[in-house]
């Protein structure tokens, strides 16, 4: 049993079981951190497979922006953290994720960096040649990027150009909606005036105020602005 | 520094070879840094511009690359990974009609509705693009890359109208199930990259024509993982689930042009993988979309009968004709696929068509949909009764029309194969959709609307766009039916220098 | 006259479509315009009709006025029409019966009204039976015969009776059942022909080299689409439904001339194409043509619907005629072609009357009307003038037809049993006598006898001008028929006698 088989049915597993855990975990929060541990355990697949930058850019993109992205998003739209209890959960969750991912991020950047070999692995593979002829993991990488994959490569920026454009248009809110946030329909921004004008006319709170404190808003005022300044750059 | 200096091998560049797709990207980036640098508040001009982009592309396209194309065999460019071929060509200019035909559709759609976003047009243009650009792939992450331009900018535009819970819900549902089996295909590529060793389309191929596999179990996998990936674009049964909700929840002119699109893209990235890269594995693919063919003809005219939204019916008919299409697509000859792509094309004008003259008697929020709302339509709206009558028959296949021609070529393609099976079963499938085009036209011309007051109050309005949209696919939808001849021929060409 | 040998089949044939499409464009209120376009322009097809049979060589046998020309040519089909002694009485007959339907229809249009649509509908269903009669391509044919169906659904569909949205799905979707597995059929055969070619003179001279049981297959394709056309028992249940209810010119265009198109089929397409299927076939439909003879008469005695009972008739009529066929023997096809004609023109005009009768009483039921001699004798007198012709009497049109088909049945063809084939002779002259028999009846209760109780003292309209112009053609031409059969079965002769005996020797 080679050290990559070990590798490859440790972080496989974990990649597995925290693949699960992105579904299945009720608390937003928790998805998203099992979502870093099925990231984390693919850049160690990489890893194994001395792939070598690849694992440090899927830490650093997926681990590091993407799921940070999230995160701040689920944080925006309001994750109910009234409960001290489970702020405890949280603090003690996402210590061993973020061990985990910074072990291999780091571990990855010195191997690309140094171009040490494993003392295991693929190499007599044709793969492996080509990495070695051309001097290193992000030698190798690149050449093939800018020459025989130009194409793909240039293309894929047109999908994240689709994506951003897309993402834009569909975030940014329409005038009449106030302060609702993603996703917010007009029935549910209806109900929701409906109950604050409901509110207001029992004489309980002021409508705007009510506003801010009713339950079903999904995105408080301060926040929303922010959230719309971001948007009206982004399309910039 | 020494490694920066070590000169890396130009790239092979050939862009040539991909003039069109690069004026419809162009186009699209430069609507999107128009908009980056000031808004026109009238939306008809980027639709102006798109509607240009589409026309120039489609016309160099047509001037420029197809008496090229269509003499010799492929070229390969970009290191093998696009490859200009008649078929590729013949494709980009479908997908620049079907640009042309969306942007006339949406531009009074937008402004009814209160949508008017130029980046509709932007990502429209880069839907075509990922269209073209599958069309021409000839490495398997081009498909995906491309297949992903294309899912991406079709879900954001089914979501367009997002006051609406059901746009959302559509674009939701869409993207959800689309990135599943964008994830299927995906896997798929990977286990045919495993078994085989390479990526580019043509040389599978020959690695299959050198080597006899001793286990196909790999190759077989990878085969029928990126077939289903395919097949869910194309809406084909089983994979089909998503269609109704989209195409019901979705705006009109987007399930007008999507509906083509998607079809287009998915059955020329099949044709071309299966065809052109697998073809040694004929025997294995074959029963697949041979059962993809059937199972959609059949549960997709079964289950239009039942519904009483016309949008959500003009859904489970697309997923017929995806099965009509199929079969040109399992002949697995260059007549079949020829037919196919003949069939693609008219079904791009008669969709189009459609949803043209839904678009219209929906009104503001498509609030009119429902087959109720279409009671006694003739008495009210005699015109648009007739036009839409007349692609119901089209769609049908009735003799006359364009829809006949397709249905004969593709069963005439599996004639060909002596595959009688399969046309017996497309036979009964037409009769069965007829039946459910027929229920609405019975209610369009035979009932009268006097217990819904609501609908007389207003008069449907066709603005300028949607009114050309509608000449030009009635007579295109006559033409192809009467005179089909031109068209035949150059989808022959198409296919036959392959 | 080279240019008129040319052209005169596709002026003629595509005339009618044209003057619809000019009557899109006239005003929708411009009723007189409109009227007058569509007389005109089925005027002018008839007189190009009258023109080819002046120019039609009488004694040759084989096809005249043929045109060959590329249509599309990926698929092989032809523009290829022609004209020979099967097709041209029928031809003429439906230029006939257009230009009557048109006259008739003058001022009886039926709720919505909406002249304007009705007659363009006229106008495409004339072409789209024209070209199928002068089709000699299977593509050209099948498109003809589906564009049929199509103004016919709308003309039931739209101003036919209370029921008629039942009545319209109904024809409908009958019809294109049948066809689609025609199509089929059709496409079977250009792939079994070699080379492949869907021309129906060279599939059917050349003979195509299968088994023969794939040709009984696809021949059963054919069988379907057509028979279902015709219609033949047990697929005729769609057409006392869209008889009933449709409109009296689409009762009258139905009965004469769609109904000829599923036999003109049998005689131009399964017959000379698939002759050994044919036989195979042949005492089948033979059989089902006699059961449709007997069940179609019981039917009629049952009925107490006026255009119900006429449209059960033609269930027996067509039976003859089918009998006729199934003898695949010259004389019993000749028998089918008068039998067609003869059926087109009374059936036709007993359609025009029930429409004329429906018209003035408001009521098609048979026990309520009575003592129509008394009341309004000019109307009784031709409902008893056609009622007899339809029930076979002797020099009156449906005579001959009938009697020369029951007289094939008794030799068929070699290869055939003649045994069975007499004994369907016997049930179909049986036949006959209950024809006789609800016939007799039907007049019995309608035209004799008091005046009820309901219609003393009321006024009813005699038959009044625009009738008269209409219907006197189809009179004269049942007796003329009946008395001179042989203005037909000279046409006919030259080119079956020759043709079948030579496919069925």
């Amino acid at each position: 049993m080679s050290g990559e088989w070990i590798l490859y049915i440790v972080f496989g597993a974990t990649a597995l079981v925290s693949a699960i855990g992105v579904v299945f975990l009720a608390n937003p929060i928790h998805s998203a951190l099992s979502l870093i541990g099925a990231l984390a355990s693919v850049a160690g697949l990489f890893l194994a497979q001395e792939a070598f930058f690849l694992s440090v850019v899927q830490i650093i993109v997926y681990t590091g922006a993407v799921v940070v992205l999230f995160l701040f998003v689920i944080m925006l739209l309001g994750i109910d953290s009234a409960d001290p209890r489970e702020e405890q959960l949280l603090r003690r969750q996402w210590f061993p994720w973020a061990f985990l991912g910074g072990v291999i991020g780091v571990g990855g950047l010195v191997l690309t960096i140094t171009g040490i070999d494993l003392p295991f692995g693929v190499s007599g593979t044709d793969t492996a040649d080509a990495v070695n002829e051309a001097g290193g993991n992000v030698q190798a990488l690149s050449e093939r990027l800018f020459t025989d994959w130009l194409l793909p490569f240039e293309l894929t920026s047109i999908l994240v150009v689709a994506a951003i454009v897309g993402g834009v248009v569909l975030a940014k809110r329409t005038k009449d909606l106030r302060g609702s946030g993603m996703g917010l329909t007009p029935d549910l921004a209806e109900r929701i005036s409906e109950e604050v004008e409901a509110d207001a006319a029992e004489g309980e709170l002021d409508p705007e105020d009510a506003f801010e404190a009713d339950d079903v808003d999904p995105d408080p005022d301060s926040d929303a602005v922010l959230v719309g300044e971001t948007s009206e750059n982004g399309e910039g | 520094m020494s490694v920066l200096a070590q000169a890396i091998p130009a790239p092979q560049t050939d862009y040539t070879t991909i003039i069109p797709e690069l004026i419809v990207l162009g186009t699209g980036l430069l609507i999107v840094l128009m908009l980056a640098i000031r808004r026109f508040s009238n939306i008809g001009w980027y639709a102006l511009i798109a509607a240009l982009g589409f026309a120039a592309a489609g016309i160099v396209a047509y001037v420029d690359l197809w008496p090229e194309v269509t003499d010799g065999a492929a070229t390969y460019a970009f290191s093998g990974m696009v490859a200009a071929d008649g078929f590729s060509t013949f494709v980009v200019i479908l997908s620049c009609v079907a640009g042309v035909l969306a942007v006339l559709l949406a531009n009074s759609y937008l402004k009814r509705e209160g949508l008017d976003k130029a980046e509709y047009f932007a990502l429209l243009l880069f839907s075509a693009a990922g269209v073209q650009f599958m069309a021409m792939a000839n490495n398997l992450v081009m498909v995906f890359l491309a297949l992903e331009i294309l899912s991406v900018c079709l879900y954001v535009l089914s979501a367009w109208n997002r006051d609406k819970f059901a746009s959302q819900e559509a674009g939701m549902k869409y993207l959800l199930l689309g990135a599943y089996t964008s994830a299927i295909m995906l896997f798929g590529i990977s286990f045919l990259y495993g078994g085989t060793g390479t990526l580019n389309i043509a040389a599978l191929a020959q690695f299959f024509a050198r080597n006899v596999l001793e286990n196909q179990g790999l190759v077989f996998l990878g085969m029928a993982l990126v077939v289903v990936g395919l097949a869910f674009k194309i809406a084909a049964v089983p994979f089909h689930m998503w269609a109704p909700d989209v195409y019901q929840g979705a705006p009109a002119p987007v399930v007008g042009y999507m509906a083509a699109a998607a079809k287009i893209a998915a059955f020329a990235a099949l044709f071309r993988i299966l065809f052109l890269g697998l073809s040694a594995m004929e025997v294995d693919w074959k029963p697949l979309l041979w059962g993809l063919a059937i199972l959609s003809m059949i549960v997709g005219s079964l289950l239009a009968l039942v519904q009483s939204d016309v949008k959500r019916m003009m859904a489970y008919s697309s997923i017929s004709h995806a099965g009509f299409i199929a079969i040109g697509v399992a002949a697995a000859s260059a007549e079949g696929m020829s037919g196919a792509l003949f069939y693609l094309v008219t079904y791009t004008f008669m969709i189009a068509g459609a949803f043209a003259v839904i678009d219209c008697i929906g009104r503001k929020d498509e609030q009119y949909t429902k087959y109720e709302d279409y009671r006694g339509l003739f008495a009210r709206e005699p015109l648009l009764a007739a036009i839409l009558t007349f692609f119901l028959f089209a769609l049908a296949g009735i003799p006359g029309t364009s829809g006949f021609v397709a249905k004969f070529v593709v069963f005439e393609g599996a004639a060909e194969g002596g595959q009688w099976a399969l046309i017996g079963i497309g036979t009964v499938a037409a009769v069965i959709a007829l039946f459910f085009y027929l229920r609405l036209i019975v209610l369009m011309y035979m009932q009268d609307s006097t217990e819904r007051p609501d609908l007389a109050e207003t008069r449907a309005r066709v603005a300028a766009g949607p009114a050309v949209v509608l000449a030009v696919t009635v007579a295109a939808t006559v033409l192809l039916g009467i005179l089909p001849q031109g068209l035949l021929d150059m989808a022959g060409q198409a296919v036959f220098a392959l | 006259m080279e240019w008129f040998e040319d052209s005169a089949l596709t002026i003629a044939t595509f005339v009618p479509i044209v003057g619809a499409i000019i009557m899109l464009v006239i005003p929708k209120d411009k009723e007189d315009q409109l009227k007058a376009t569509a007389l005109i322009l089925t005027l002018i097809s008839l007189a190009v009709g009258i023109g080819i049979l002046f120019q039609y060589d009488y004694s040759r046998a084989g096809l005249q006025f043929e045109v060959d020309a590329s249509w599309i040519s990926a698929i092989n089909a032809r523009y290829h029409v022609g004209i020979d002694g099967i097709s041209l009485p029928l031809y003429m007959m439906t230029l006939g019966i257009t230009v009557l339907c048109v006259i008739y229809s003058w001022n009886h249009f039926p709720e919505p009204h909406n002249p304007k649509m009705f007659l363009i509908l006229l106008l495409i269903l004339e072409t789209g039976m024209l070209g199928t009669f002068v089709a000699l391509d299977l593509i050209l044919f099948f498109v003809f015969f589906e564009i049929v169906l199509l103004p016919m659904y709308f003309l039931i569909g739209i101003w036919g009776g209370p029921n008629r949205k039942y009545a319209s799905i109904k024809f409908f979707l009958f019809t294109l059942f049948g066809s689609a597995f025609m199509l089929v059929s059709f496409i079977a055969l250009y792939f079994l022909a070699e080379p492949h070619t869907f021309d129906i003179v060279r599939l059917a001279d050349e003979g195509l080299d299968i088994a023969r049981s794939t040709a009984v297959w696809v021949f059963a394709g054919l069988f379907l689409g057509f028979a279902i056309k015709v219609p033949m028992f047990p697929f005729h249940t769609w057409l006392p439904d869209a008889h009933t209810e449709a409109p009296t010119v689409g009762s009258v265009v139905l009965a004469a001339v769609l109904l000829k198109l599923g036999t003109y089929g049998f005689v131009r397409i399964a017959l000379p194409i698939l002759p050994e299927a044919a036989q195979t076939w042949a005492p089948w439909i033979g059989l089902l043509a006699v059961i449709g003879i007997i069940y179609g008469s019981l039917c009629c005695l049952a009925q107490t619907d006026f255009k119900r009972l006429i449209a059960f008739s033609s269930v027996g009529h067509m039976g003859f005629v089918m009998l006729g066929i199934a003898t695949l023997t010259p004389t019993g096809i000749n028998a089918a072609i008068f039998g067609m004609v003869a059926h087109g023109i009374v059936t036709g005009m007993l359609f025009f009357v029930a429409g004329s009768m429906h018209e003035r009483y408001h009521t098609r039921d048979i026990p309520r009307l009575g003592g129509m001699i008394s009341s309004i004798p000019r109307l009784a007198g031709i409902l008893v003038l056609i009622s007899f012709a339809s029930l076979g009497l002797p020099a009156l049109a449906g005579f001959p037809g009938e009697f020369t088909s029951m007289l094939a049945a008794y030799e068929p063809a070699a290869g055939l049993d003649a045994a069975v084939f007499r004994t369907f002779l016997i049930v179909a002259a049986i036949g006959t006598v209950l024809t006789a028999g609800y016939m007799l009846y039907m007049l019995q209760r309608v035209a004799q006898g008091p005046i009820p109780v309901e219609w003393e003292g009321k006024r009813l309209h005699d038959v009044n001008a625009v009738e008269y112009v209409s219907w006197v053609p189809l009179i004269a031409l049942t007796v003329v028929l009946g008395v001179f059969p042989g203005i037909v079965f000279n046409v006919t002769n030259e080119t079956v006698a020759p043709f079948f005996s030579g496919i069925f020797g």
